[in-house]
């Protein structure tokens, strides 16, 4: 016994340090190549942004470029289309393909920086909301719904007025009229869970309130946060093409704007409104099974 | 006679009143109301008591998890009420708790190994393979296999966690540890663990533990003195063997007397107290002893006066304006 005890515990330390780094980089990988919505979103995911990123090799033209001779040309497939344009062009003679292309770029990146933003602006009024209760509650929930009554696209209409429609100023605007869902989630998540006892042993070992919130709640929020996220790109994506519409969006082919371009001809031209929309489509798809995945890595009681 | 370190805590007065909400009047819902209380060092004290009579509002109390509405304790001489913010941290780490539900006391997102290193790094006792070396010394004391080092609180079953929870509440070496129901939730073989577990804890590390129960069987088997409370306040408190066959307080009578008896040989002695009425609640307390509505002993004078905790024999203190006087059992 005495000598298989020390046998057994002695070599502990030392590989054991090996086994964990190896061990988990082995553990994103192998079920990220099992799990087939994971690999879905993540190859999904991986065109998108590839495309976006090398947009000016990929698309055959610019998606400036007007070209009165073939306005409105529907795609290869259909009566007058060819391949010159394959997804056809829209009411200015501009190659949709090009243009989705390129959409990418700026369309991905305000989607998800604007989560991005929103996400931790949410996160952290819901987290002191729910944690913290009394007084500070009341505060930042009546500033929650003072934020409520405001609709968002008049309150982007007034900042985007004053100041120049960038993409940065975008994002943030977008960002900062959208994290009221992940505000009021995170705080009635933290409600309850701030009563379970592994928060009061860490209060009665003396552990800080910051300290309790990042290492105890966050972890534990993090499922519904990553729902909300990958839901609201789309939506994102869609509130740019608003802005885009209403001449607030960044002087830039996006796919939102491509979309709301279209909008106009549907009834001659379906194709213009409708690949936009596709690209859209599967882009948030992607996200969304991305963000499942994530969700159920980072939770050790589904990992096998 | 009395020196310092005899009382490792000394509770005076404490009450904890809850505002109940949406209530028109006034009304407060009275979980603690005024305990006074001492803990000698290295005893281990029992609080028995049914669900609700705030026992588990005392523990926390006890540990600072919650302020008191009035009264004070006192650990090892220091008021925990006039200590700083900073000055509380520290002394935290005399005071530890173990809690009922072993589901919900481990964080499910972090391993055991951080679960047990938490409190060593808070207080920046430890780190790099001191740190691990030390939690597996912890691991090992309270009887958990080192490879469970980096799994995950669900891949454990219920004495598992507890033991984790008692490893995590051990690693500050506490002087005293609330044992806030800790096997209630567990299955009855494990029980015995548990508490065997605790008790050579004890005597190993010269603990002070207070802990709370509503079976009196669990209690019985750990403690040395026995505190019963009714309705916010104790009743009774007295050596184990006092309380176990020299009842004074009716309640206590009742409380014992409710316990299954296992033999059918004894069945029929079992005290004709038993009472089938629910608790009264702690919002509207009844006049004078709160225990009169219950109490088969009680008259005019229960009904008006609240008796006090007076000392019947050394040491066993009992609020009853008529003691059960018994010559022999």
């Amino acid at each position: 016994m005495e000598i298989q005890k020390e046998t057994s515990t002695a070599p502990l330390t030392e590989p054991s340090k090996k086994n964990t780094t190896k061990y988990s980089i082995i553990k994103w990988i192998i079920p990220l190549l099992k799990s087939k919505t994971g690999m879905l979103g993540i190859s999904i995911v991986a065109i998108v942004c590839f495309t976006a990123v090398f947009a000016p090799l990929l698309a055959p033209y610019k998606p400036e470029k007007v070209d009165f001779s073939a306005i409105s040309t529907p795609p290869f497939w259909m009566d007058g289309g060819s391949f010159n344009h394959i997804l056809g062009t829209d009411n200015l003679g501009r190659d949709l393909l090009s243009r989705i292309i390129y959409g990418a770029q700026i369309s991905l990146l305000v989607g998800i920086s604007s989560v991005g933003v929103a996400g931790v602006i949410g996160v952290i009024i819901g987290l002191t909301s729910g944690y913290y209760g009394g007084l500070v509650d009341t505060l930042l929930m009546r500033f929650v719904d003072a934020n409520i009554a405001i609709p968002s696209i008049l309150f982007a209409l007034v900042v985007l007025g004053f100041m120049s429609p960038t993409i940065i100023t975008l994002i943030i605007v977008i960002g900062v009229s959208s994290w009221i869902g992940y505000a009021r989630v995170v705080r009635s998540e933290v409600l309850s869970l701030k009563e379970r006892e592994y928060v009061k042993a860490a209060k009665s070992i003396g552990v800080r309130n910051g300290t309790i919130m990042r290492r105890h709640l966050l972890p534990n929020v993090s499922s519904s946060v990553i729902v909300i996220a990958t839901t609201s790109v789309a939506t994102t994506i869609i509130t740019e093409a608003s802005l885009s519409f209403l001449g607030l969006g960044p002087q830039a082919v996006t796919w939102g704007k491509v979309l709301s371009d279209g909008r106009d001809y549907l009834s001659t031209s379906w194709w213009i409104a409708t690949f936009p929309g596709i690209a859209i489509t599967i882009t948030v798809l992607g996200i969304i099974f991305l963000g499942d995945y994530l969700r159920d890595m980072l939770d050790p009681r589904i990992q096998e | 006679m009395v020196d310092n370190n005899e009382y490792v805590l000394e509770i005076k007065g404490l009450k904890k009143y809850y505002k109940v909400p949406n209530s028109t009047t006034k009304a407060y819902l009275k979980a603690v109301d005024g305990i006074d209380l001492k803990v000698r060092t290295g005893e281990t004290l029992g609080i028995v008591g049914e669900s609700g009579c705030g026992k588990s509002t005392l523990g926390n109390l006890i540990v600072k998890l919650i302020e008191p509405t009035q009264g004070e304790i006192i650990s090892s001489g220091i008021n925990l009420n006039e200590l700083k913010p900073k000055q509380l941290r520290n002394k935290r780490r005399e005071m530890q708790i173990i809690f009922q539900d072993p589901y919900s006391s481990l964080n499910p997102r972090m391993r055991i190994f951080d679960i047990i290193a938490e409190p060593l790094v808070t207080h920046k006792l430890a780190r790099g393979s001191a740190l691990k070396e030390r939690v597996l010394q912890l691991m090992e004391v309270v009887g958990l296999d080192a490879d469970y080092l980096t799994r995950y609180p669900h891949e454990f079953s219920g004495g598992q966690r507890q033991r984790i929870g008692i490893a995590r509440a051990l690693a500050l070496n506490p002087k005293v540890i609330v044992c806030d129901e800790p096997v209630s939730a567990l299955d009855v073989s494990i029980q015995a663990q548990i508490l065997n577990l605790l008790i050579k804890l004890q005597k190993k590390f010269d603990l002070t533990l207070i802990f709370i129960a509503h079976g009196i069987q669990a209690v019985n088997y750990i403690s040395d003195r026995i505190a019963v409370m009714y309705l916010g306040k104790i009743v009774e408190i007295a050596g184990k063997e006092q309380i176990m066959n020299h009842t004074k307080h009716p309640y206590t009578e009742l409380l014992l007397s409710s316990v299954p008896i296992s033999h059918p040989k004894y069945r029929n002695e079992k005290v004709k107290t038993v009472i089938n009425r629910e608790s009264p609640s702690p919002v509207n307390l009844p006049s004078g002893c709160r225990f009169h509505t219950r109490c088969p002993y009680a008259n005019e004078k229960c009904k008006k006066e609240d008796p006090d905790l007076v000392e019947m024999k050394d040491g066993h203190f009992v609020a009853c304006h008529y003691p059960i006087i018994k010559e022999n059992r």
